[in-house]
């Protein structure tokens, strides 16, 4: 799924039609393929060279290459605050009841994360969060999990 | 990207770098929490950094409540003309009749005491960046450390098509903001003649709410197949394609069939004139005859924004993706729909995601700490009927400097759903209204 994020290159102007109707193009999916993890990091490291120290460089190949580089990105509490916080978006805070859409509360953290890989491999078919959990990685569904299930802090 | 400029609090200086990958740590000891965390109305204390947020939609409103969220030791005013907030997701089901105007407004009592925001119902009248103050129209004076503005859209009245301006607008309403247009523009459709003609005027993109003219045409259709089957719902269109088009498609086919007309540009559907006297739109194709007229303007970003030189040429406003500061005036963060936020759409969900990223990195710099990593999410949900919904969805990294789509995740409802998934939708739609209300404005 790392690689996911790194081969998805510049195609958001496929995106953007979709969401603009700017273009002739009709787009159903966002499915995009056929770029391959070397050419994106080549691409990664090649973006970042006119920026950066050749330290920084160094480490940015790391994190172009190594999944488990931006793994440890994604380990930064913020960040985890930040992904939660978006769960709330649609989802309703504890004590609220807001309709069909399932609340987070009372779930373990266990139930989450089963959902969550189900979803993401259309193991479980539903709506919409079989779409949303193929964003994350399964290192994001294990701490997101941890964390809707108060089983970390 | 002005990395000098970017991020340092007055009289710091910047050495900030960008990397997201040595991204530091949070306030010590603070708790991520099972779910939000208990309301914060704690105040701060003396010398507390000042935020001030304009504009008391979906962006602004979520970025003072999570700016309290984050971090309850800032003092956040959240400065709104309004009283009461009406929102744009749910207007059309207003006008289909299927819900009642009051029911989609919203008021600011529960940030000021649930989340401790300073909220001041007052017009902000100028913005000073070199002094870091903000003046409101009485007067008064705001002095912050980072100012938030989130002011919506204005419109670009006579671009286009000419004859169109806000005294036109009282009889061919745009009701693109809510409220009283809204209103006029309901009682235009439920009292149109037997057989008439109801057009939608499409401005060309970007606008507010990609998807809103057609789930119009929807939900216009749903009330006159009931009450005024044999009229025809005509959407002009300055674009050639637009998003959801073929479950739109589909469900104007199934649902509505031979009611509803789209005219893309291609086929002259770009309206360059308007005669509210004769009730007239000019297109390229020639000129249409209609009995109610949605005339929707081009737009640009808000008003506020336009003025104080935070738009460019596009007239949107260009921001520094992770933290949302605008790249022209440093310490000035624009959320929602009058920023550039690389594909993610103008909407509601958009605005809300923006003002969290935007919320997080404030404290982070108001702290003299780097921004890290963000992720960012947008959901659309449209009703073709009550009982029929459907919905995009897309997730975005901070990457590269920018805002960058996650491939292979994200997407549409599939087409030739059972009904029973476009019923389900439909109640997700509405949960997700009363969710996202909940959550920006802390009800």
């Amino acid at each position: 799924m790392f690689i996911v994020d790194l081969t998805g290159f510049y195609s958001d102007p496929t995106y953007l039609a979709a969401v603009s109707g700017n273009s002739r193009l009709r787009v159903t999916t966002f499915v995009l393929s056929g770029q391959s993890l070397l050419f994106s990091s080549v691409m990664h490291t090649g973006n970042n060279a006119r920026r950066f120290s050749s330290i920084v460089l160094l480490l940015q190949i790391l994190a172009a290459w190594n999944p488990l580089s931006a793994a440890e990105t994604a380990t930064d509490s913020d960040y985890y605050r930040l992904i939660v916080a978006t769960c709330y978006t649609c989802h309703s805070a504890a004590g609220h009841e807001d309709g069909a859409i399932p609340q987070l509360q009372g779930l373990t953290g266990a139930r989450i994360r089963e959902l969550l890989n189900a979803y993401k491999s259309d193991a479980e078919q539903v709506t919409i969060m079989n779409r949303i959990s193929k964003a994350l990685t399964d290192a994001e569904i294990d701490r997101i999990s941890a964390i809707l299930g108060g089983e970390e802090h | 990207m002005l990395i000098a400029s970017l991020g340092a609090p007055p009289g710091k200086k910047s050495g900030l770098s960008r990397r997201r990958f040595l991204t530091n740590t949070l306030t010590a000891g603070a708790a991520l929490g099972g779910g939000l965390l208990p309301a914060c109305t704690r105040r701060p204390g003396k010398g507390a950094p000042q935020v001030v947020v304009i504009g008391g939609g979906y962006g602004g409103a979520t970025c003072a409540r999570y700016i309290r969220h984050f971090d309850p030791d800032v003092d956040v005013t959240l400065v709104e003309a309004g009283e009461r907030y009406y929102t744009c997701p749910f207007s059309n089901a207003v006008l289909g009749g299927m819900r009642d105007a009051e029911t989609i407004s919203l008021g600011y009592d529960d940030l000021k005491t649930k989340y401790g925001v300073n909220v001041i119902h007052a017009r902000a009248s100028a913005i000073h960046p070199e002094k870091r103050v903000v003046s409101l129209a009485d007067g008064t004076t705001l002095p912050y450390r980072r100012l938030v503005i989130s002011p919506g859209i204005s419109f670009l009245w006579g671009h286009i098509f000419s004859g169109y301006d806000e005294a036109a607008s009282t009889v061919m309403p745009h009701a693109w903001h809510g409220g009283e247009q809204l209103v006029l523009l309901q009682k235009q459709l439920h009292s149109m003649r037997a057989g008439g003609v109801f057009a939608i005027v499409v401005p060309g993109t970007p606008f507010r709410c990609p998807p809103g003219p057609y789930e119009r045409a929807c939900l216009a259709a749903w009330y006159l197949k009931q009450a005024n089957p044999r009229a025809k719902i005509l959407i002009l269109d300055a674009n050639e394609n637009f998003t959801k088009q073929d479950l739109f498609e589909e469900a104007w086919q199934s649902l509505y069939p031979g009611m509803i007309e789209h005219v893309p540009i291609s086929a002259g559907g770009l309206i360059i004139g308007v005669n509210p006297k004769r009730m007239s739109l000019q297109a390229e194709a020639g000129e249409f005859k209609v009995d109610v007229a949605n005339v929707i303007p081009f737009q640009q970003a808000g008003r506020l924004a336009v003025d104080h030189e935070l738009a460019d040429d596009s007239g949107w406003c260009p921001v520094d993706h992770q933290t949302f500061e605008s790249t022209l005036v440093p310490g000035v963060h624009v959320l929602g729909d009058s920023c550039l936020a690389g594909a993610m759409p103008k909407s509601a969900s958009s605005a809300n995601s923006q003002a969290k990223v935007c919320s997080l990195a404030i404290v982070a710099l108001l702290r003299e700490r780097e921004p890290g990593a963000m992720f960012y999410h947008n959901t659309c949900y449209s009703l073709a009927a009550p009982d029929y919904g459907i919905s995009i969805n897309a997730m975005f990294r901070y990457e590269d400097n920018r805002i960058k789509l996650v491939q292979r995740a994200g997407g549409l409802s599939p087409l030739r759903a059972p009904m029973e998934y476009r019923a389900r939708e439909a109640g997700y739609a509405r949960s997700w209204y009363a969710s996202i209300n909940r959550d920006s404005f802390g009800v």
